[in-house]
């Protein structure tokens, strides 16, 4: 879903753009589904005994048609006596650093998602077991149009945290909010896959009509024009061809060469952009509607059988628009804010603590059971252990890793699997041997990456190494992710597969193979398994291994530039489906990174979006994975990531889930007997 | 008096504006860029950040943009911690460095000035060898080591403080000030004891014991005076160094100060913030360096800048 373009102009090719004038100039907006809309129920059924049993309010994929109206509460999920009235119901959890901002459209981390899941609501939220989505501010839906018409109806009763009624035009505001472009938005390709989203957030939405120049460099919002009109056909660009990687300046001077009626010109890229109103002419052109109060319609461009879970995401929350209208950057405050969710934020203090208070106005209000949640920001895990031992504390969502034979003999440890894989990237760019110009590289041979995978001892990294529980992956999508998808099992751990496969590629017990290099960002835990992995490679191949570590944003600046040998990686899911593994692979892909580019994946990856068929999905992605981690490996998967930390018994309701997502609705204080 | 400090406050002026143009073209030197992340990030919006966070157009007119601002006191906005500016980040964070950084200053003079005094005068006394070798011990071992140490027996032990924190005064404030004061208060005591040990042999303490005056009168009156001056030459850079070094101290006990987002700012190329904090610094340095000087002018006859 993340794939995005890595040069400008590489969406805004000229061909494409042509298109999309025309397409978006001469479109008229669709039929609206209204309220009482109902498509095709042909409901789309799971392969046999793929819902988890644990979830009984699971949607997964959702069902096309009328759903239920779920109460939003789930009777397992509460106390089953009045004991824990007896207790004060406050919680306090480290949440493990200070939140970068507690405004939805701009969060991107864990840290923000836990805060903002207390004081804001999502049409959808995450169920407390399996983190599939469930009404939220949302009493029901209906999904219609063959899955690309959703119609959310809100809760009757949804308040603001200051009295006022929750409306689909607030909604509707808080995505206009995130696909404009300011306040920019890191996240907002989450919202991409309803119709026109995209381009409007990219400015190529053109606003009709459109000023026409005389000339290429002069195309100034008030310049001189020569006529004014509906755009018909793109004629060229300029410059021409359009830079690869332009910098911002050149960016500025983008024009192209339009028709327009019986008159050609040119049309500044500022121009282009069009309006970014909330009632103008380019968001009018953006599937979401309300055409009620408690009605709110979005259209997708095409069928998304994540689109649910989407809406549970931060960037989907809402904002309250008068108050953000009123104070712009300060609406994110203490005192300030006004949500939608179970939590008031009472007071903030940076780098202290945030406390927050039960919302009197939410609809669920009597469900909400603590009355008072305090968030610390610690972000060195050894004072926050002291923290806990102390009892200052009563979650810790993670602890120290140089303590963590200590830590795992703790009776309150948990360990839980998470939807994350750590792996190494492998520089599979193009290029000559640095000793012997005359070969290419042998990183970009794979029988060479598939030896440094079969030479890794994985199941020792787990054990004798990383020790909290992480469990070894040999495929790159972690178990879990789907309940319709099994991990693959890729390459074993096979010494001498290994050694034959180096000489296969010519370079017999390691013979000729230049010194490789493992990057990584300084950090202990990662240091220690580099050791380990090059000491693997040293043992069992032969060659020469060395580690490189280099600080955070240095690191990310050299993974990105492509410029290692061997790079020490992590990615987290966005939601659960195995495309947001791996559709992050395909050609020049934002976040490959390693230079690899295998047609027929791309071609998988593609085919995939169209594939509505839960058994053809599942093969496609089988398909790609294995090439992906048995073929090809551009990537070597070392481990699946845990979620671990240490909590006090009294604290339930906390469900370990995948997502590490637990609302706080769900949670209550009752010391055990 | 006036044309001196007319002088020096020129100088003031200089080195801070320089202090300003070089970091903020060193820290554009160092790779990567405030958001970057493990997620590519699309140009488009990459561009939108630039200009929100004011980071857009060529790097000399950022500058004098950044100049322009720093005259009218606005400092920017902060990139990492998106709700607030880099004033009111600044607002918040200083007082509770400047008061952990007083607090750890009185701490140190009181123990420095204690035992460097008594060290003195009873000069080659056990107490005098057993409160040097403690000085060295509080030079020697690293504020990491002793925080964590304070921490197990004071907190998680006897249970007498929060392990973390920094609310309630004085609780919350006796083991950080007490780690951060120990390196100091070593160095006072025997700035102190030198200092005294040189001034009791002079004539004119000798003078003042044959009048027959009190030892407590001849201590106070007449050897602490002079005996002390190195202290308080000292005492300019010391806080200087406080503040600075605070950074261990605050990491450990979680104190919400300057000197955590000095170093974090830097790590995560928060330009804005960066620049914030070095002004901050930078100004201390100076100023204390100049009070120092001043008192110097002061105290000292002798010592008179022409």
């Amino acid at each position: 879903m993340s794939r995005r373009s890595r040069s400008l102009f590489g969406c805004l090719a000229a061909g494409a753009l042509a298109a999309l004038l025309i397409a978006s100039c001469g479109q008229k907006a669709g039929p609206v589904s209204g309220p009482g809309a109902t498509g095709p129920a042909g409901a789309v059924g799971l392969p046999d005994g793929a819902a988890t049993p644990a979830a009984p309010q699971a949607t997964w994929p959702p069902q096309w048609g009328p759903q239920p109206a779920p109460t939003g509460w789930d009777k397992q999920f509460e106390p089953t006596s009045q004991e824990w009235r007896k207790h004060a119901q406050v919680l306090r959890f480290n949440n493990g650093t200070e939140i970068e901002t507690l405004d939805p459209a701009r969060m991107t981390g864990v840290p923000e998602h836990r805060i903002i899941m207390a004081v804001c609501e999502g049409l959808t939220m995450y169920h407390p077991v399996s983190s599939e989505p469930m009404p939220g501010a949302a009493e029901s839906w209906v999904i219609s149009d063959g899955g690309r018409t959703y119609t959310f109806r809100i809760r009757a009763d949804a308040r603001w945290s200051n009295g006022d009624t929750v409306t689909a035009a607030d909604y509707r505001y808080s995505w206009w909010r995130v696909l404009a472009p300011q306040p920019p938005s890191q996240y907002s390709y989450m919202l991409f896959d309803i119709e026109n989203a995209k381009a409007f957030a990219e400015g190529r939405i053109a606003e009709t009509p459109l000023a026409l120049h005389r000339d290429a460099e002069r195309t100034q919002p008030n310049g001189q024009s020569l006529a004014v009109g509906e755009i018909v056909e793109v004629v060229k660009t300029w410059p021409d061809p359009l830079p690869e990687n332009p910098s911002d300046e050149e960016a500025k001077k983008f024009s192209v060469e339009v028709k327009c009626g019986e008159k050609s010109g040119w049309v500044g890229k500022s121009l282009l952009r069009g309006a970014w109103q909330l009632d103008g002419p380019g968001f009018a052109k953006v599937g979401i509607e309300a055409p009620g109060v408690r009605t709110l319609v979005v259209r997708l461009s095409e069928p998304k059988p994540f689109f649910l879970e989407v809406l549970s995401h931060e960037t989907s929350m809402p904002v309250h628009p008068p108050t953000v209208e009123k104070h712009g950057n300060q609406a994110f405050r203490a005192g300030v804010f006004v949500g939608n969710g179970p939590y008031v934020l009472k007071s903030w203090e940076p780098r202290v603590r945030m406390v927050f208070e039960k919302n009197p106005a939410y609809w669920g209000r009597d469900r909400v059971e603590l009355d008072r949640i305090v968030a610390h920001p610690v972000e060195n895990m050894e004072p926050a252990y002291a923290m806990y031992k102390a009892d200052e504390v009563d979650w810790l969502m993670d602890v120290p890793l140089a303590k963590i034979d200590e830590v795992k003999l703790h009776p309150d440890y948990y360990v839980a699997p998470l939807m994350g894989t750590y792996f190494y990237r492998v520089n599979c760019t193009a290029r000559p041997h640095p000793d012997d110009p005359s070969r290419p590289h042998p990183l970009t041979d794979r029988r060479v990456r598939q030896a440094l995978n079969m030479a890794m001892d994985k199941k020792t990294i787990c054990e004798k190494v990383t020790k909290a529980g992480q469990i070894p992956a040999s495929g790159y999508v972690p178990p879990g992710t789907a309940p319709w998808y099994e991990p693959l099992q890729g390459l074993p751990h096979d010494r001498e597969r290994a050694r034959a496969l180096l000489a296969e590629a010519g370079y017999p017990g390691g013979k000729g193979m230049p010194k490789i290099e493992i990057l990584y960002n300084t950090l202990e835990s990662h240091k220690t398994v580099a050791e380990a992995i090059a000491d693997m490679w040293q043992q069992n191949l032969g060659i020469t291994v060395g580690l490189h570590n280099a600080e955070w944003k240095v690191y990310l600046d050299q993974v990105d530039r492509i410029d290692y040998h061997i790079a020490r990686a992590g990615w987290i899911g966005d939601y659960l489906d195995p495309n947001t593994f791996l559709d992050m692979w395909v050609t020049k892909g934002g976040n490959n990174n390693t230079g690899w580019s295998h047609p027929e994946y791309d071609r998988l990856i593609e085919r995939v979006k169209e594939v509505g068929e839960p058994t053809k999905r599942r093969e496609t992605f089988r398909t790609a994975e294995r090439i992906l981690c048995v073929d090809e490996l551009p990537i070597l998967p070392i481990y699946y990531y845990v979620n671990k930390g240490l909590k006090k018994p009294k604290v339930r309701g906390v469900h370990m889930n995948i997502k590490d997502m637990h609302p706080w609705q769900y949670i209550w204080i009752e010391p055990e007997e | 008096m006036l044309r001196f400090l007319a002088r020096r406050l020129a100088w003031t002026v200089l080195t801070l504006f320089l202090l300003v143009t070089i970091t903020f073209f060193m820290i554009r030197l160092a790779p990567g860029d405030p958001f970057s992340g493990e997620k590519d990030l699309d140009p488009e919006v990459r561009l939108q950040l630039n200009k929100k966070y004011g980071l857009d157009g060529p790097l000399h007119s950022q500058y004098l943009r950044y100049l322009g601002g720093l005259l009218q006191g606005d400092l920017g906005p902060s990139s990492k911690q998106k709700d607030f500016t880099v004033n009111e980040i600044l607002r918040s964070r200083f007082p509770v460095s400047l008061r952990l950084g007083f607090c750890a200053m009185v701490l140190a003079l009181l123990l420095g000035l204690t035992a460097g005094i008594v060290a003195a005068l009873r000069h080659n006394s056990p107490f005098d060898y057993a409160s040097m070798a403690g000085a060295t011990v509080g030079l020697a071992v690293p504020t990491f080591v002793v925080g964590p140490i304070l921490v197990l027996v004071f907190a998680l032990k006897l249970g007498w403080f929060n392990t973390v924190g920094f609310d309630v005064f004085p609780r919350d404030y006796i083991l950080p000030s007490l780690t951060l004061a120990l390196p100091f208060a070593a160095r006072i005591a025997r700035l102190a004891r030198a200092g005294m040990l040189e001034v009791i042999h002079q004539d004119y303490v000798r003078t003042a014991r044959a009048k027959g005056l009190l030892e407590r009168v001849v201590v106070l009156r007449h050897a602490v005076r002079g005996g002390l001056l190195p202290v308080v030459s000292y005492i300019g850079p010391a806080m200087a160094d406080i503040l600075a070094g605070s950074l261990v101290v605050e990491t450990i006990f979680r104190v919400p100060g300057l000197g955590w987002e000095f170093v974090t700012s830097a790590g995560n190329r928060d330009y804005m913030l960066v620049m914030g904090t070095v002004i901050v610094y930078g100004s201390m340095l100076v100023l204390f360096n100049l009070l120092v000087d001043l008192a110097y002018h002061l105290i000292d006859p002798r010592v008179r800048v022409a």
